[in-house]
């Protein structure tokens, strides 16, 4: 069966992100997204709209914090929901922490709206990112 | 967009899972499994095999007195992967509960789950329960 078009949607978001591509990702997040982040980290928490999405991403790097997608393994499309599984490392200086990730995107015309993440390493992330 | 045949496997398979049918878990499940209980609790870990699989859910059972629900939120599903966001509810007789938003990931091959992981919002909470 071909890639349900949400699926498609959120695939050309996250390889924009994997390739440091802001603006494409940019262009694909609602105005009215919300991103709820997991964990304990100071950029742990719920953050409402897509200038505050944005932001955090930016701070995220102004803070010497560096994501990388080491692997999309699979990314599974529904009319509502999209779920992306993806193999990503957190790197802060010398220090780096690696997980599986499941994100869950509420997709609808192309855009993403809510974003939810979870992850098998949390508390090691949380400790990278501090 | 037609919702993939895979989802209706998933759908399925926790139907027979609320109604506790091994018979149909049995078809569903294949006899390799491999399912890696999240957390860090003692029931978590990797299982390896249909046999040690029922043994997990067993226990699940053992420790909630029965008292376990799963509220299917979504189910997704492509060639080789379903996925089922979910509300998962587990108590405890001793007055201890968790309710948390779960994900839970199928690898599928044959019309069979070969690998299984599951994601909580609240893995604390869980394990709290589950200690």
């Amino acid at each position: 069966m071909a890639e349900h078009p949400n699926a498609a949607a959120a695939r050309s978001a996250i390889e924009a992100f994997a390739k440091g591509d802001v603006a494409t990702m940019a262009a694909s997040i609602a105005d009215d997204a919300t991103w709820h982040v997991p964990g304990s980290n100071r950029f742990s928490g719920d953050f409402k709209g897509g200038a505050a999405v944005l932001g955090r991403f930016q701070q995220m790097g102004e803070a010497g914090l560096h994501t990388s997608i080491d692997e999309i393994h699979d990314i599974v499309g529904g009319d509502d929901h999209v779920v992306a599984l993806v193999k990503l490392t957190i790197t802060a200086g010398d220090v780096s922490a690696s997980a599986g990730a499941v994100w869950v995107m509420h997709v609808k015309d192309g855009m993403l709206h809510d974003f939810w993440g979870m992850n098998d390493n949390q508390a090691e992330i949380d400790r990278v990112i501090g | 967009m037609d919702e993939h045949p895979n989802v209706a496997l998933i759908r399925k398979g926790y139907a027979a899972f609320g109604g506790g049918d091994m018979a149909t878990l049995g078809e569903l499940i294949a006899s390799d499994v491999v399912w890696h209980s999240e957390g860090n609790n003692p029931l978590a870990g990797d299982y390896e095999g249909q046999e040690a699989t029922f043994g997990l859910f067993a226990r699940f059972f053992e420790l909630s007195a029965g008292d376990m629900a799963q509220d299917l939120h979504a189910v997704l599903a492509d060639d080789e992967h379903g996925v089922a966001l979910l509300k998962q509810h587990i108590g405890r007789p001793d007055g201890r509960s968790y309710d948390g938003n779960e994900v839970h990931v199928f690898h599928l091959s044959d019309g069979k789950v070969t690998e299984f992981w599951g994601f909580s919002s609240d893995q604390a909470a869980a394990d709290a329960v589950l200690a």
